[in-house]
């Protein structure tokens, strides 16, 4: 008689039970492939999980190269008072040039300036100059530069000008006429050769301000962590936990002092792996059964394998796979000094953090166990860090830094069942542009 | 086909042995997992991850030493009751109720259908069901329970008494429209 007060009571007539309706999307041929794919060995992506370095690397290091060794860009050119125009080809470029003020000078019926100085030929070689004095008529130069014409157009000998517009110019235009077109150009603040003052145009640069900055760059970070190696936990050996950072910051250069602003954001991909060298076999069925729970010493988390036929405890080796990544948005207040090109920038403030933790286990068989779910942790942390940045090359600077991370909403060490560490340490390369 | 040669064959990888073996055990996986309330949008699932376990583990299946049957069986109801607790339907604090215990009447199932007694039991509550379930008609004890399910074998006693309480009820409820048999 079989009744549901004995142990196994109901063995006989519900433990070998076989149900009749099948759902059709059981089948083999619904199922069959999933199950095989899951059965093939699985190749650990390790090798490809880093390919971002050496990209990455190759990517700075490149744009550095080129940047630093490339072509430099040529400065404008603009009057040097007390130079030749026959020496400064830039100068008589400009001379040739007619720029758009110099109508007004016919219309103000201002004289252009003769006092020139000689040549060694005799000839007289104009040279721009701010004053207004009478021209004289002089004899054309040599130089490709004074190729102005001595005469009303008929007598103009076409020079190997290859400038067609300037030779349109001359064409309508006598020499004296030309030079005191010149002579008329707005006033250079700068005459002595001696001067220090710089040039107006120098000057004018400098007063332009480039507030905004972007930061972008690639590195490396290492999570550390005193207490578990303080703990010292039996038959267990954890790798340290690093990986990848990246980071975009942009920055306002405050007007008051050598101060910047920085906003960005950071992530950060970073792997742990974790050895257990021994397991917690229970015995949960009849005899010959036995299913083994690993428990990670650290988290607290369970794992179990399939069941084996030979009951006892075993001894095996498993290794814990951890992903961490982050992302992180801090808030930054940096002050610079500067030194011959050089800069270093010290950074203080705060971050938001977003982090996941998902870990898998494997066996040394190559089997892998069931996984543990993704753990969250958000929170906030004093950041500090600090910035060598190289001389600035045409499209922007190559810069260096080394960042320290102390998370203030985790104060502990490793939390027993949370595996998120409080303090972190990173270098990071990049490159920065200013607009 | 034997069955030390069935899996010698799927150890090789041989689709044909593999597909023989999942559709010849399908059936008893099935009413397992339907045993313990597994809800039919997951038994795909769940169906996957056992055969999956039951593959990779058939190279620690010694034939000569125990059943097969009851080997899958066995690791069907382990990942049953993981599975259960991952979607957390089996918590510890829920099972660890204290009830007095039911009177131990003695009551004669045989002549009740198996289907039908699968459907009293799946109307159980889920704590109850699994302890029931694992007792009555898996035969483990008290002790055993309380490891699987991480509850002291009182707790396991006392979700039972609430299982034969909670069917003695439904089987009286039975008895009074006239459906089945005596008790």
């Amino acid at each position: 008689m079989e009744t549901f007060d004995q142990q196994g009571g109901l063995n006989d007539k519900l433990g070998r039970h076989k149900a009749k309706d099948i759902p059709a999307g059981l089948s083999w041929e619904q199922m069959g492939p999933k199950i095989r794919a899951e059965l093939q060995p699985k190749t650990r992506r390790r090798l490809l999980f880093w390919w971002w370095l050496p990209v990455g690397l190759s990517v700075i290091l490149s744009t550095g190269y080129l940047s630093l060794f490339g072509d430099t860009t040529a400065l404008g050119h603009f009057p040097v008072p007390g130079q030749l125009l026959a020496k400064n080809p830039a100068v008589a470029e400009t001379a040739t040039e007619m720029p758009e003020e110099i109508p007004v000078a016919k219309q103000t019926g201002t004289s252009p300036n003769t006092d020139y100085p000689k040549a060694k030929d005799g000839t007289m070689i104009p040279v721009a100059s701010p004053k207004l004095t009478e021209i004289k008529a002089i004899e054309p130069s040599k130089s490709r530069a004074a190729s102005i014409p001595s005469a009303p157009s008929n007598d103009i000998k076409d020079r190997d000008s290859g400038v067609a517009s300037t030779e349109k110019i001359r064409n309508n235009l006598s020499e004296p006429e030309l030079l005191s077109q010149i002579e008329v150009l707005p006033p250079q603040a700068v005459i002595s050769l001696d001067s220090t003052t710089p040039h107006l145009e120098v000057q004018k640069t400098q007063a332009v301000r480039h507030p905004w900055i972007v930061e972008a760059g690639m590195g490396v970070a290492f999570h550390l962590n005193p207490d578990v190696y303080g703990m010292k936990l039996p038959n267990t050996t954890i790798d340290p936990l690093s990986g990848l950072a990246a980071s975009l910051r942009i920055g306002y250069a405050l007007p008051q002092g050598p101060y910047t602003l920085w906003v960005g954001i950071d992530l950060e991909e970073l792997v742990q792996r974790e050895r257990l060298q021994e397991a917690f076999p229970i015995q949960l069925y009849q005899p010959n059964t036995v299913d083994t729970i690993f428990r990670n010493t650290i988290t607290g988390e369970t794992f179990s394998t399939t069941t084996d036929s030979i009951p006892g405890i075993r001894r095996v080796n498993i290794q814990q796979h951890s992903t961490f990544r982050s992302w992180s948005v801090p808030v930054l207040l940096g002050r610079t000094w500067s030194a011959g090109g050089w800069q270093l920038e010290g950074r203080a403030g705060i971050d938001l953090n977003l982090s996941s933790w998902q870990s898998g286990g494997y066996l040394t068989e190559g089997y892998e166990l069931v996984k543990a779910n993704t753990q969250y942790q958000a929170g906030w942390a004093v950041r500090l860090e600090g910035q060598l940045l190289l001389p600035p090359v045409r499209s922007g600077r190559l810069f260096i830094r080394g960042g320290y991370r102390r998370s203030l909403s985790q104060q502990q060490g490793l939390v027993p069942g949370s595996p998120f560490r409080p303090e972190s340490i990173g270098m990071t390369m990049g490159w920065r542009v200013k607009w | 086909m034997n069955t030390a040669t069935l899996i010698k064959k799927c150890l090789k990888g041989n689709a044909r042995a593999q597909q023989l073996l999942y559709e010849q055990y399908l059936p008893y996986v099935l009413t397992i997992i339907r045993r313990f309330g597994v809800r039919p949008a997951e038994e795909s699932d769940l169906v996957q991850e056992i055969f999956i376990a039951v593959f990779q583990g058939l190279k620690r299946f010694d034939p000569n030493k125990g059943d097969l049957h009851h080997w899958i069986r066995g690791l069907a109801i382990h990942k049953t009751i993981a599975f259960q607790r991952k979607q957390q339907r089996l918590r510890a604090e829920e099972l660890m109720i204290s009830e007095q215990s039911a009177r131990t009447t003695t009551i004669d199932l045989s002549h009740f259908d198996a289907e039908y007694l699968l459907e009293l039991i799946a109307q159980l509550p889920v704590g109850a069901r699994t302890v029931f379930n694992l007792y009555v008609v898996d035969g483990y004890s008290h002790e055993e329970i309380g490891k699987m399910l991480d509850i002291s074998p009182v707790g396991s006693r006392s979700q039972l008494s609430r299982a034969k309480k909670l069917l003695r009820k439904a089987l009286e409820a039975q008895k009074i429209k006239g459906h089945y048999g005596n008790i």
